[in-house]
């Protein structure tokens, strides 16, 4: 193939990896915008996501839509609500200390990862997509009669990759909308700009801290889910994502949920079209370059603010 | 009646009340007086439940404010203008307005939005604009603006001159007598002494956390050592 199609297919390869990692970091860095908490776990609350996803998949049986279709809800749901949980029960008790929570979800991280060992097997298992139609994606060239549209062989992308991008584009226009548009959206910002005076103004801070955790994991959740059927769940699969988010966030500026998106598609894209020509492995070793340029170079991430004392 | 009963509040070691005692009444405006670091912002704080009693107890007309969680203190009708504003920063000045209306339950809410526009019209002019671009004094009008949405049967004003110009300051003036007027009691912390003596009713002087002597606005400008002891000024 040549190198302009090549590029294509690698870049929509980068757009799926980049629209998971989009809706993966946001979980990421709404947790830590609001509640100034490291979820260490967040990586093992996106496996347990893919993990629910093929229990229900393979109860629901029949078309494989409709077992796609309860993942969807059922797996963000019962993930929210186990993070949430975990929130009363761990985070809440330690008082939100930055330290003592990088701890606690460290703890947390291999919980859910031991736990999902023990129940679910160290075995990858797949979720059959809810539709995989292959579509041919076409290529141009300025030939001898000028500009042509032809198609090469080999450049395509499934229709459930497609529709992988379009859904997550569609949550985090919903993520935007709930922050933006919506009176629990400005709790979550009061909340986030100033606890205190959010609860002398009648604020649950408590409960919010536990909402926005759940609402963090259930993100996660949700990618995997969409995920899963290209790349089967595993009890291990968390580790990836976990490492993708931080660099996402850190570039993006920790807390800036416009900052994420923006380095999940650069970081995204970046994996997937380095992927594609070289090896995944230097893919990583680039996407860690950067966050360190960032650190030295720009603390506060690309869209972050600097705070002061 | 707002009464705190003699209430111990420590930030970690360090005890900043001690058996610390107020009274404040409706339709009246108490200001509490003292050194800085004499506890006054703390007890504001104690009252809006942001910080634990480690002893006494706090009550508002007979009701016990001392074990409800912080975010319900507010909704029992007390608003808090604290030190510094502490304003949404990011919000604009209408999601500021809306998060005092939220803690009083969102009854009577676009009613109560234009009252308090009518009272500070500048921020009507304002409404879309970040609250950390608005000027000093367009700010504590926010911060108080926030505060009133909750149609408070006790204010608490947390240092509201300061660092404000005299046109500024007439306006808050102005607005703790109208609310002292509709039956309103309010707290003030203040430093600037014809600030105290142009709006306030009575005087509780506080050194080292604990409660000192109260005096009538009439007492004090009789007697102005007590500033001079209590207050270095």
């Amino acid at each position: 193939m040549e190198f302009g199609p090549y590029l294509l297919l690698a870049s929509m390869e980068g757009a799926v990896t980049a629209a998971v990692l989009a809706l993966t970091a946001v979980g990421l860095s709404l947790v830590f915008g609001v509640m100034r908490v490291v979820n260490v776990a967040h990586g093992e609350f996106f496996m347990l996501g893919a993990v629910i996803a093929w229990y229900v998949a393979s109860t629901v049986g029949g078309h494989p839509a409709l077992g796609f279709v309860a993942a969807m809800i059922i797996a963000p749901l019962f993930v929210g609500g186990l993070a949430a949980l975990a929130d009363m029960v761990f985070l809440k008790r330690i008082a939100y200390d930055p330290e003592r929570t990088i701890v606690a979800t460290i703890g947390l991280l291999y919980i859910i990862q031991q736990v999902t060992l023990m129940t679910y097997g160290p075995d990858a298992r797949p979720v059959v997509p809810p539709f995989n139609t292959r579509l041919a994606l076409p290529w141009f060239e300025f030939g001898e009669n000028g500009f042509e549209i032809y198609w090469p062989w080999g450049l395509s992308i499934t229709s459930y990759k497609l529709f992988v991008i379009v859904a997550a584009g569609v949550i985090l226009l919903g993520v935007w909308g709930m922050m933006t548009r919506s009176k629990i959206g400005l709790i979550m910002r009061a909340t986030q700009l100033d606890g205190e005076m959010a609860q002398a103004f009648g604020i649950p801070v408590e409960r919010v801290y536990a909402m926005v955790f759940g609402i963090g994991c259930g993100l996660a959740a949700m990618a995997a889910v969409l995920i899963v059927p290209i790349q089967q769940a595993h009890y291990l699969m968390g580790g990836d994502p976990l490492l993708l988010s931080f660099i996402v966030v850190i570039i993006g500026g920790l807390g800036s949920l416009p900052g994420t998106v923006i380095a999940a598609l650069l970081i995204g894209m970046s994996d997937g079209i380095i992927s594609v020509f070289f090896t995944p492995t230097l893919a990583k070793i680039l996407a860690t370059l950067a966050v360190a340029l960032v650190l030295v170079f720009r603390p506060q991430g690309l869209f972050g603010t600097r705070e002061h004392d | 009646m707002l009464a705190l009963e003699n209430i111990d509040v420590s930030y970690g070691n360090a005890q900043v009340l001690r058996g610390f005692s107020l009274l404040v009444a409706p339709g009246e405006i108490t200001c509490l007086m003292g050194r800085n670091g004499a506890g006054k912002t703390t007890a504001m704080k104690a009252i809006m439940g942001l910080l634990p009693l480690a002893g006494g107890q706090i009550t508002m007309d007979g009701k016990n404010l001392s074990d409800l969680p912080a975010h319900k203190v507010a909704s029992m009708g007390i608003g808090y203008v604290p030190q510094g504003r502490r304003l949404f920063s990011e919000l604009t000045v209408m999601q500021n307005i809306e998060i005092g209306l939220m803690a009083r339950g969102g009854a009577n809410s676009a009613e109560i939005r234009a009252e308090v526009l009518d009272i500070f019209p500048r921020l009507r002019e304002r409404r879309d604009q970040r609250a950390q671009t608005l000027s000093g004094g367009e700010q504590q009008m926010l911060a108080t603006a926030r505060a009133l949405c909750l149609r408070p049967d006790y204010l608490l004003l947390d240092e509201p001159t300061e660092g404000l110009q005299p046109s500024m300051i007439a306006s808050i003036r102005k607005v703790a007598l109208q609310m002292k007027n509709k039956g309103v009691g309010v707290l003030l912390v203040e430093q600037r002494v014809e600030a105290v003596l142009s709006m306030a009713d009575k005087v509780a002087f506080i050194e080292n956390g604990e409660a000192k002597e109260v005096v009538s606005v009439k007492e004090l400008r009789r007697d102005t050592a007590l500033l001079q002891r209590y207050v270095g000024v």
